[in-house]
């Protein structure tokens, strides 16, 4: 049930927001010093447009790659927002099958686990080159 | 004995170097001021609080009063002790396992970065491995297989995080190793455990300094994760422990605060005020961070005024 969905997502929102914040902050520093910002200033455009148009755009891409790596660890890392909601996930599971010392049950929830990261990690590694061409090879 | 000592003179400069950055940085001195307060606490827990914790010393479930300061736990224990123990534990294990996972981290990271080659490919494969192994869930099928002591925890907890340690140090190592001094003493015929504590691991105190308080902060959290389940020691008395028996007792739902809040407000406050003390740390130690930061800042601040100057008027520190 979506409904059931909102408090548990909005802890997790809430717990996991400043990390995003830290990325996008120092991959707009490293952005911010390229050369193509200063080209930019020199023609006379609104600082707004340069922090937004040639920034943002290129300082997403780090923070692309790892919403892609997040999504995989939400499979397995909502773990404890699962518990304390009694939220009937993955991580709510695999904490009733330690509990129960269910052997079986524990082996599939670690492999759908670890399929569900490598395949994100992979998806993200497939869709970066769609999204810079600076990594594509010539 | 002498090398232990040479090094930790190395350790000192560094240290003494970046004291008056520190100390002008609020960041470090809030932080560092709150680590302090806490150790304090906890060492001085048989005084604050003396007697078992764990013992039942009135009704259970009391609201707070002068009597009991945080009020009682559904088993009658008094919260304000449990919290004041509970320091004590977290921080001590906290600091067990930052300690561990820091110098696991740089005895792994370095080698690899200094021997290279087969040593390298070996050690890099078994990083990525741990590190794309989500950690929570290791952890916890872990701890409840392994005797629940304080020692296994830590045990635990050290094996899901020394590699995101291991990685920081290689890749900063890979460049140290790389200058002209390590180049110099290898050609003068030092041996390598001389290179590596003596030349290498100086020009990188300051990330180890990072790492380690990353690893505690990420230790006090998992800790308390782990407790919170249920699958640590439930016979000592610690943050997770509290939170815990709180839960048991469903002490949100009977509206009794007093059980849980102290210790999730503990918890808040002295990971905050470690990942205060590691930004500081950051920005006094990483001039490149901070030049790049100013110039961008200068840069935007520099167009809202509306002046039409060439930016890059190469600033000497800019090189």
């Amino acid at each position: 049930m979506i409904v059931h969905a909102v408090l548990p997502v909005a802890t997790i929102v809430a717990v996991s927001v400043g990390n995003w914040l830290i990325v996008m902050r120092s991959s707009m520093i490293s952005v911010l010093s390229e050369d193509y910002i200063t080209m930019a200033t020199a023609k006379g455009l609104s600082p707004l447009r340069i922090a937004l148009n040639y920034g943002a755009r290129n300082a997403l891409l780090p923070v692309t790659t790892s919403a892609g790596i997040a999504v995989g660890f939400i499979v397995s890392g909502a773990l404890l927002t699962e518990v304390v909601f009694s939220y009937s996930g993955v991580g709510y599971l695999l904490y009733t099958a330690v509990e129960g010392l269910d052997y079986p049950l524990i082996q599939g929830l670690l492999l759908i686990i670890t399929v569900g990261v490598l395949g994100a990690n992979l998806l993200v590694d497939l869709a970066y080159v769609l999204l810079d061409p600076r990594v594509r090879r010539p | 004995m002498s090398r232990a000592s040479a090094v930790l003179g190395a350790v000192r400069s560094v240290a003494r170097a970046g004291w008056a950055r520190l100390t002008s940085s609020k960041k470090a001195v809030f932080g560092a001021a709150v680590v302090l307060a806490l150790i304090v606490i906890g060492l001085l827990a048989p005084v604050i609080a003396p007697g078992n914790p764990a013992a039942v010393v009135g009704p259970q479930n009391l609201p707070p009063s002068a009597q009991h300061l945080l009020g009682t736990t559904g088993q009658g224990n008094d919260v304000f002790a449990q919290v004041v123990w509970g320091t004590r534990n977290s921080l001590a294990v906290g600091f067990l396992t930052g300690a561990v996972i820091a110098i696991a981290g740089t005895v792994i990271g370095l080698s690899a970065a200094f021997f290279g080659g087969w040593t390298d490919n070996v050690l890099t494969l078994l990083m990525n491995i741990f590190l794309v192994i989500p950690g929570l869930p290791l952890i916890v099928v872990m701890a409840a297989f392994l005797p629940r002591t304080t020692l296994s925890v830590s045990f635990v907890l050290a094996i899901a995080g020394w590699a995101g340690s291991a990685r920081v140090i290689r890749s900063q190592a890979l460049s140290v190793v790389r200058r002209d001094y390590v180049a110099a003493a290898t050609v003068i015929g030092e041996r390598s455990p001389r290179i590596i504590f003596f030349e290498v691991l100086p020009g990188l105190s300051s990330l180890i300094a990072t790492v380690l308080f990353g690893a505690i902060g990420y230790g006090i959290g998992s800790l308390a994760a782990l407790q919170f389940l249920g699958l640590g020691n439930l016979n000592t008395v610690s943050w997770g422990t509290i939170l815990y028996w709180a839960q048991n007792n469903s002490a949100l739902l009977q509206g009794t605060w007093w059980q849980f809040v102290p210790a999730g407000a503990c918890l808040a406050v002295a990971c905050a005020a470690i990942s205060m003390l590691n930004f500081a740390i950051d920005e006094v130690t990483n001039p490149r961070l901070r030049t790049i930061r100013d110039r961008g800042a200068r840069l935007l601040r520099r167009r809202a005024r509306g002046q039409a100057r060439p930016v890059r008027q190469e600033e000497p520190d800019a090189a």
